[in-house]
């Protein structure tokens, strides 16, 4: 079963994610801001990490860039999730090591295909 | 000296007494061997001999014994036989001895037995024997003697020969060893000599070296000294008398050497002087050889004159008769007066005569009258003879003829003159030529030049002057003078010049003042000169006086040439001056735009660049005309992108194209504000070619500011309003894609609910704070009581928190403002909504009133997380969130404090905030208060308005009263004096009384009448129809109102301050009431 884990600090959105994801079958956890995620992707292991790109604290950028300095995570797959839509934004993302974006508001049938294929291919 | 003196004596005595003691040793130690080793021998020959001796005397008693025993037996001898005993008992007795002697064991031992064989002999063997020759039992005999005895004293006999022979070679050998011995001690000896001798000879070497050497050098050297001969001699470097001696010798040397030296000197000193002593004495024989000569020739060649003391003349020579004419009679007995051509001052002879009663020679040029009365030169000298006293007793003078040479020397200094003046004038024109071609001033060139002419055609006084400007350059001359020249004779003179084209000069009569000390009556001069430019026109006229002195045609020429040349300079400079003009102009206006200009040539040197440049980039030294390398780096080095930057420079200064390049750049911060630029160059052409790079540097922070807000802005409003839409859309999706439980549905729904509300709230915020911020919110203002507002704020909120207790501290002080009860309602909420979220644990929120002047504060505490201090200054700013985990639960747009901002300052107020982190907020509120005063219905009617009779006086026709009030304020305050009317009752008539200078009126009011026929009333009346009319309403009926003839319509809401400055402007276009002070018309 794959483990996937949910960045952002929206409640309600979470809990979108978590439960389009769950009912898809996957192993969910959730991390609420930049702190707690970087915790958690350095002490685990997922197959798949949706990350917020606004947050309070250290932001989904910021984040990437922590983790991705650290030695055995730079394969670790990082799907970007943002309402931040400009041209510059997307390159940043990019730039800082996310394997793929999808902008907010999202379809949570978009994200289950945008999930499904990442962990695939 | 460190070292002791080492003195010869000592060495000597030292060297001596070691060679004796040696020998002396040597000698003793030889001695004393020598005879050691004699001793020795002797003792041991001695024992020898003892021994030999001994032997011997045993082997006489044993051969004797032996002899003489067996002489009894064989011969029966009785006497034999006695001493044959006696012998034997004698060797018994000699053998006792053998211990005590210096045999050797062996001996002893054989010796002994040799006794106790002869005991046995004596004792046993012989009574035998005895008995067998007494009984001649010779038989017996036989055998007694082959039982031993026999063999035994012929071994005996054997050994003690043996043994004599022994000590015999015993004896030879050591004395064999004693000479072997002697000689090698003789040879010891020998070599011990010899080495004795050895050390002699080089202690005497040495001794010769140290001592006897340098003593024989000093006895050399002194030798040499004594034979006068040049020595080198330097003391010896030693701790000896040696030392001591040719030190002293040293000084002694070198005192004689002086001392020769010295007499040398001496000697060729007197040499020289006796040489000197003879030449004289030659020279002196000479000499008076020669003044026997000297006197024929001087009688021969000279003109001699002899007088006595008082100047009679009493010898005179041929030469003296020939020049002068006289005879010698005519002559002796006379003075030199006769002589006198007057030529010389009467000062010239005393100063002679002066000199020479002092007894010393005079020596002069003179000029004498010869008899027929023509001059003569002569060059004198007279030489006083003196007696022993000192006084002159005669004089011999002493003449030559130099009259030609005086002649020439005449014409040599009038050509002299000639050349010096010629030479004067030449530097005069040279010193002209200088200042025409360097002077650039035109004032300076003008004096120069006046200055410089009157050198060269001496005038006394000179003015020129210039047509156009008038300026002038004067000689002589006072300011005054030449201004009342200028304005009464100018255009007589010029248009004489001009008609002329020709100098002329005025003779006329000098006035008092040029004549000066002179009693006698002058001429002047007066030159006037036209100076013509290139194209001959009369640029400007040339002004010269000379007193008593006429000037020649020539000068005049001479004049005429240096004006033109001169014109030309002033023209030069005229141009000068203009392009200067232009080019300082150019410079003032490109310094003072606001964008950084540089110019650069094709090789990257930078050629120009105004001020604004040089401030952009911070430049503190001239970089003007320095090579691209230089400059580059110091207009870089506080950019940021300092490479891209310098890459851009040398980019556009390479660029052919004639195409605009931009580039943007960063400075590093000066005074916490990054600054940005943007530089465009441009390529600049002559004749096609490409001659040099202009760029231009704009300040561009601003807009760069803006830009970056505004990205910012709409960055953050997309994420706020994506968030919530996304939580919408995502839920709602799953709803309608997915077969989902009741409660999951509810909750989802819940969300959706939650999240549109949310999305709600904030587009209702931002759109109102767009409104606000755009200036097109309307602020309905009336009359509040901010403590009543708070009171009904705050029972909304009491209901629904249960957590926290809510508190309005009564104030006594002054409470009312003007302000929009919604949107203050809005700023209340939103506070104390704030106070209730950032407080999750409850506590008291309290609402507190303080009175400043004319302004009351709201204050709005609360006992929550409270603000850290550095977030204070971004508190109020859109979207601005305070990022720590204690409040992000906590919800809401980001824009509330925003909003409440705008609120209180478009109500002239301030919104600010104090906290302590983890102890809770205050906000604080400042409104301004309105004075709270009885509105009279009427004010000031009929004659009650005299003390504001000088104001003007305005009208106010407004139901609402609030409004009302706040007009009235703001009309008193710009210095009107207002009559309000809360409706239309009888306004007409009471207008009419009052004749106010103008009218505001609302359209709807309460009653009957509405503003539309109170203005149609007033325009139907001929005493009010000039009163200008304001309406002041809601409605939108502008076109109406300015066609019913009102001055202006103002559609509320409208600031209060626009009422009051249409009023001022209407009025002042009217009356042009200085009175009334001017505001600025505020801008849309």
């Amino acid at each position: 079963m794959n483990k996937i884990l949910v960045v952002d600090d929206e409640e309600t959105l979470r809990m979108l994610i978590v439960d389009t994801l769950e009912d898809e079958g996957y192993e969910i956890e959730e991390a609420s801001d930049g702190e707690e995620a970087v915790t958690k992707m350095t002490a685990n292991e997922y197959d798949l990490v949706l990350l917020d790109y606004m947050m309070p604290g250290l932001s989904g950028i910021e984040v990437m860039r922590k983790v991705r300095e650290l030695p055995n995570k730079k394969e670790m797959k990082i799907l970007m999730l943002t309402a931040k839509t400009q041209k510059q934004d997307i390159e940043l993302a990019y730039e800082a090591g996310a394997t793929s974006f999808l902008s907010k508001p999202f379809s949570p049938k978009e994200l289950v295909k945008l999930v499904g294929d990442l962990l695939n291919g | 000296m460190d070292n002791k003196k080492q003195s010869i004596r000592s060495q000597f005595i030292t060297l001596i007494m070691t060679v004796s003691i040696i020998m002396t040793i040597g000698g003793c130690l030889f001695f004393y061997i020598e005879k050691t080793l004699e001793q020795q021998f002797i003792e041991e020959q001695k024992m020898l001999d003892d021994n030999q001796n001994f032997i011997t005397e045993i082997n006489l008693l044993f051969s004797e014994a032996i002899l003489r025993q067996r002489g009894y037996l064989a011969f029966k001898n009785d006497d034999d036989l006695q001493i044959g005993i006696q012998k034997g008992k004698d060797l018994g007795i000699l053998l006792n001895e053998v211990e005590n002697s210096n045999l050797t064991k062996e001996e002893k031992v054989y010796l002994n037995e040799v006794q106790h064989f002869m005991n046995s002999i004596v004792n046993i063997v012989l009574p035998k024997a005895v008995e067998y020759v007494k009984r001649d039992d010779y038989e017996s005999l036989r055998k007694l003697a082959a039982s031993g005895p026999t063999n035994t004293v012929y071994e005996t006999q054997l050994f003690l020969n043996y043994t004599i022979e022994k000590y015999n070679d015993l004896q030879k050998q050591s004395i064999i060893a004693y000479s072997k011995q002697s000689i090698i001690n003789d040879i010891y000896l020998i070599v011990f000599v010899l080495l004795i001798l050895i050390s002699m000879y080089f202690l005497t070497r040495k001794l010769t070296n140290r001592i006897i050497q340098p003593l024989i050098t000093l006895a050399d050297t002194s030798e040499k000294i004594a034979e006068g001969k040049e020595v080198a001699f330097l003391p010896y470097k030693r701790n000896d008398e040696l030392r001591t001696l040719s030190q002293a010798f040293f000084s002694m040397i070198k005192k004689l050497q002086e001392r020769e030296e010295a007499l040398a000197a001496q000697n060729e000193e007197l040499t020289a002087q006796q040489e000197e002593l003879i030449n004289q004495q030659d020279k002196l024989n000479q000499t008076l050889k020669d003044v026997g000569y000297l006197n024929y020739a001087l009688d021969e060649s000279s003109i001699v004159a002899i007088t006595d003391a008082k100047g009679v003349i009493t010898y005179v020579n041929e030469k003296f008769c020939q020049i002068s004419q006289f005879n010698k009679d005519e002559v002796i007995g006379k003075t030199h007066r006769i002589l006198n051509s007057n030529y010389h001052s009467k000062g010239f002879f005393k100063d002679m005569w002066s000199t020479i009663i002092k007894g010393r020679v005079w020596n002069g040029e003179i000029r004498n009258r010869a008899k027929d009365g023509s001059y003569y030169w002569v060059d004198t000298t007279i030489i006083p003879f003196l007696d022993e006293r000192g006084h002159p007793y005669q004089f011999v003078a002493i003449r030559h003829d130099i009259t030609s040479i005086k002649e020439t020397e005449e014409q040599l200094k009038l050509s002299l003159d000639e050349t010096r003046k010629t030479q004067e004038t030449l530097t005069y024109y040279n010193n002209l030529n200088h200042a025409l071609s360097v002077t650039l001033d035109k004032q300076e060139l003008l004096d120069k030049i006046l200055s410089e002419l009157s050198k060269i055609f001496k005038f006394d006084k000179g003015l020129i002057f210039m047509l156009d400007s008038l300026d002038y350059g004067k000689l002589g001359i006072s300011h005054e003078h030449v201004e009342s020249l200028l304005s009464d004779v100018k255009e007589s003179i010029i248009t004489r010049l001009i008609d002329t084209r020709q100098p002329h000069i005025v003779e006329r009569e000098a006035t008092n003042g040029e004549k000066g000390l002179e009693q006698e009556a002058l001429r002047s001069y007066d030159l006037y000169v036209p100076v013509f430019n290139a194209d001959r026109e009369l640029i400007a006229v040339f002004i010269s006086t000379r007193i008593n002195l006429k000037f020649e045609d020539k000068e005049v020429y001479d004049l005429q040439g240096i004006l033109s040349r001169i014109s030309l300079s002033i023209e030069r400079i005229s141009l000068y001056e203009e392009t200067e003009r232009g080019r300082q102009l150019n410079k003032d206006i490109i310094d003072n735009v606001n964008e950084g200009i540089q110019l650069i040539d094709t090789d990257g040197q930078l050629l120009q660049y105004n001020e604004t440049f040089s401030n952009f980039l911070r430049l503190e030294e001239d970089k003007k005309n320095t090579p691209f390398s230089e400059w580059s780096y110091v207009v870089a080095r506080n950019v940021i992108q300092k490479n891209d930057y310098i890459h851009f420079l040398q980019q556009v200064i390479l660029h052919e194209e004639n195409e605009t390049v931009t580039f943007r750049y960063e400075l590093e911060k000066e005074n916490e504000r990054a600054r940005v630029f943007e530089a465009y160059a441009e390529n600049l052409y002559r004749n096609g070619f490409k001659i040099g790079t202009i760029i231009v540097h704009r300040d561009i922070t601003m807009e760069h500011e803006v830009d970056q807000m505004k990205s910012e802005l709409v960055s953050t409003v997309s994420h706020e309003l994506r968030t919530p839409l996304a939580s919408v859309l995502g839920f709602t999706e799953l709803m309608l894609n997915r077969e989902l439980k009741p409660e999951r549905q509810q909750k989802y729904l819940i969300t959706i609910h939650k999240e549109a509300k949310r999305l709600t709230n904030l587009i209702n915020d931002f759109l109102d704070l767009q409104r606000m911020e755009s200036g097109r919110q309307v602020y309905d203002k009336t009359i509040v009581d901010v403590e009543e507002l708070a009171k009904e704020v705050l029972e909304g909120f009491t209901v629904n928190h249960v957590l926290h207790q809510f508190y309005v501290k009564p104030s006594a002080g002054l409470k009312t403002v003007s302000a929009d009860r919604e949107k203050l309602t809005q700023v209340y909420t939103n506070i104390i909504g704030n106070a209730v979220k950032f407080s999750p644990e409850g506590g008291n929120v309290t609402v507190s009133f303080t009175n400043k002047e004319k302004e009351v504060f709201v204050h709005v505490a609360d006992e929550g997380l409270g603000i850290p201090e550095s977030e204070i200054p971004n508190l109020f700013m859109k979207f601005h969130r305070i990022e720590k985990t204690d409040r992000q639960k906590i919800g809401g747009t980001g824009l509330g404090l925003a909003i409440c901002k705008e609120i209180i300052e478009a109500h002239g107020g301030k919104i600010t905030a104090r906290s302590q982190l983890g102890k809770g907020s205050i906000f604080t509120i400042a409104l301004p208060l309105v004075k709270e005063e009885v509105l009279p219905e009427e004010i000031c009617l009929d004659g009650d308005c005299e003390e504001n009779s000088l104001k003007s006086t305005i009208v106010v026709i407004e139901d609402d009263i609030s409004l009302a009030m706040l007009l009235m304020d703001e009309l008193n305050e710009a210095g009107f004096h207002v009559v309000h009317f809360k409706d239309g009752d009888n306004a007409c008539e009471k207008i009419k009384k009052i004749a106010p200078d103008c009218v505001v009126v609302d359209l709807i009011l309460d009653d009957q009448t509405n503003g539309w026929d109170i203005i149609e009333c007033l325009k139907g009346d001929s005493e009010t129809r000039e009163i200008p009319i304001f309406i002041s309403s809601a409605l939108d009926e502008r076109e109406k109102g300015i066609e019913v003839g009102a001055k202006q319509y103002l559609t509320k809401p409208y600031p209060p301050s626009k009422l009051s400055t249409a009023i001022l402007q209407t009025l002042l276009q009217e009356k042009r009431t200085d009175a009334i002070h001017i505001p600025k018309e505020k801008e849309e």
